[in-house]
């Protein structure tokens, strides 16, 4: 595996978000198993999965990082898939999470992911859910909307941690699902447009079939999106776990 | 009660998954099955092997009637035929049948015996009786009518072959979940070499996969030629059913598995 230091805090996240995390990346959210996974069939997964798997961190993020990478690429590279950082900006760019810069951290721009999904799924949100979110946590606002929700959230990233974790969470456990099935719609869509140059004739058929071929060997959005946000999540959860304990000791 | 998602090996559930993804699939196969060979080979069976009941070699009857109980099927026909060769098939959609050979009967023991039914119970849970009539109804189509060019109807063969080998790791996985993988590692070495007294290693096969894994991987030559071997077979190398069940030994499902059949 490609020691990617970014990745390393996996072996400290609990049992159960790491099985989520692991889910994301053998199963679709149909529950089926995904056809380009090697994870199921892997020692560790045998003997870790589902109680132990902390012991298949390494095995996880090896397999995150395939699933961003080309297969050809990857292939390239001894099987190795690029660096979580790169996969992290893929990911941001596909779902056009802005003020990017170059200096930022990893963990910046998880967090600029995190909540630029949040809003995303705030704005799919009802009155009520948005009601049952806010008062699910206990967050300082004036008044129960949208707009109300994101501000608290960015707020909340900088003044509370522990809220913003809680807010996340609750956040996406109702719309996640949905916000992934459209990324992999709207990457369909790409192809459908892409099979309207079929009518450019033999150069355009071969043009076709080159651009179609490297992309269906290219990274696997479908898989990397959620597989990505759950990390940023996981992450944020550490952190605010480790900023406890210190404070506690 | 197990479940075909239990036992079911990763690459068969894929295969699965894929094959499903054909329209009316099951439909089709079912009619194949049921208009063609199912009859045909009940009728067979009724004709040339003895069937084994309470009174009719009842040690074979009763250990079925155990390894469906443990497993949680409705039991099959149990059938016997004479053959040196040690070995066991099941077939059947709707009235699913186990035919075994007179040697198996013979050469394992009570456990081993159960291991071997448990194996077959395995095919008939994941439905891969279903499916595999497409392989042979293909395979009859492209060979040996010629109706379909063999070029053509080939590379869908071997990749149902691939398949094939699949699934029998999936029915290996049922066979050592009821019987325990010891046992199964005794059946497999039995089943190998056609002895019934093997020593009191059940694990000799389990090293030799590790042998026959670097000898594999020695050179790209030897990976191409093994693979090669290997892509025309229905049922993967006894090494390698051996290496695998040993690695699902430490598996949660297992574990979770063994205790629900011990029980």
């Amino acid at each position: 595996m490609n020691q990617d230091t970014d990745l390393a805090f996996l072996q400290y996240c609990e049992n159960d978000d790491l099985r989520v995390l692991c889910d994301i990346l053998t199963f679709d959210h149909d529950g089926k198993i995904r056809y380009s996974e090697s994870l199921s069939d892997c020692d560790s997964y045998l003997t870790c999965y589902p109680d132990n798997m902390r012991g298949m961190w390494q095995e996880l993020a090896s397999e995150l990082q395939k699933f961003g990478g080309n297969s050809i690429l990857n292939y390239i590279r001894d099987g190795q898939g690029p660096s979580y950082e790169k996969i992290l900006r893929c990911v941001c760019k596909r779902m056009n999470v802005e003020d990017l810069d170059m200096n930022d951290t990893v963990e910046d721009i998880e967090q600029k992911l995190l909540i630029t999904v949040s809003a995303k799924a705030i704005g799919q949100l009802g009155e009520e859910e948005i009601r049952s979110v806010m008062e699910e946590c206990p967050i300082p606002v004036l008044e129960y909307s949208k707009q109300g929700l994101v501000a608290a959230l960015m707020t909340l990233r900088v003044v509370n941690q522990r809220l913003f974790v809680m807010v996340i969470r609750t956040v996406m456990n109702v719309t996640v699902e949905a916000l992934v099935g459209r990324g992999v719609a709207s990457a369909c869509m790409g192809i459908f447009s892409r099979g309207m140059s079929a009518l450019c004739g033999p150069f355009g058929w071969l043009l076709l079939t080159g651009w179609t071929v490297w992309d269906l060997m290219g990274p696997a959005y479908r898989v990397t999106i959620p597989a990505v946000i759950q990390v940023a999540y996981m992450r944020v959860k550490y952190l605010y776990m480790s900023d406890s304990k210190e404070i506690a000791a | 009660m197990m479940k075909d998602d239990d036992i079911m090996h990763p690459e068969d559930r894929k295969a699965l998954q894929m094959l499903h993804k054909i329209p009316y699939i099951d439909s089709v196969c079912r009619s194949i099955i049921e208009t063609e060979y199912e009859g045909l080979c009940r009728g067979e069976n009724l004709a040339t092997m003895l069937k084994a009941s309470s009174q009719s070699v009842p040690r074979v009857f009763h250990l079925m009637k155990a390894t469906c109980q443990r497993i949680g099927l409705p039991m099959p026909e149990v059938y016997i035929y004479n053959d040196p060769v040690m070995n066991a098939y099941t077939y059947g959609e709707t009235s699913p049948f186990v035919c075994i050979s007179s040697s198996s009967v013979e050469r394992l023991d009570d456990r081993e015996l159960m291991c071997m039914m448990a194996h077959e119970c395995g095919h008939i849970l994941c439905k891969h009786v279903l499916y595999n009539s497409v392989v042979r109804f293909l395979h009859e189509l492209g060979e040996e009518f010629g109706i379909i060019s063999y070029s053509l109807s080939g590379p869908i063969y071997l990749a149902l072959q691939y398949w094939s080998r699949r699934s029998e790791l999936s029915a290996d996985r049922c066979a050592a979940a009821t019987m325990g993988e010891e046992t199964f590692q005794r059946m497999t070495m039995k089943i190998a070499c056609g002895l019934s007294d093997i020593g009191c290693d059940p694990y000799q096969l389990v090293r030799q996969a590790k042998e026959y894994h670097g000898h594999e991987n020695h050179s790209l030559w030897n990976k191409i030629q093994q693979n090669c071997r290997m892509a025309f077979y229905s049922h993967p190398q006894a090494v390698n059913r051996a290496w695998e069940i040993d690695r699902w030994k430490n598996s949660y499902m297992y574990k979770k598995l063994r205790r629900e059949t011990q029980e």
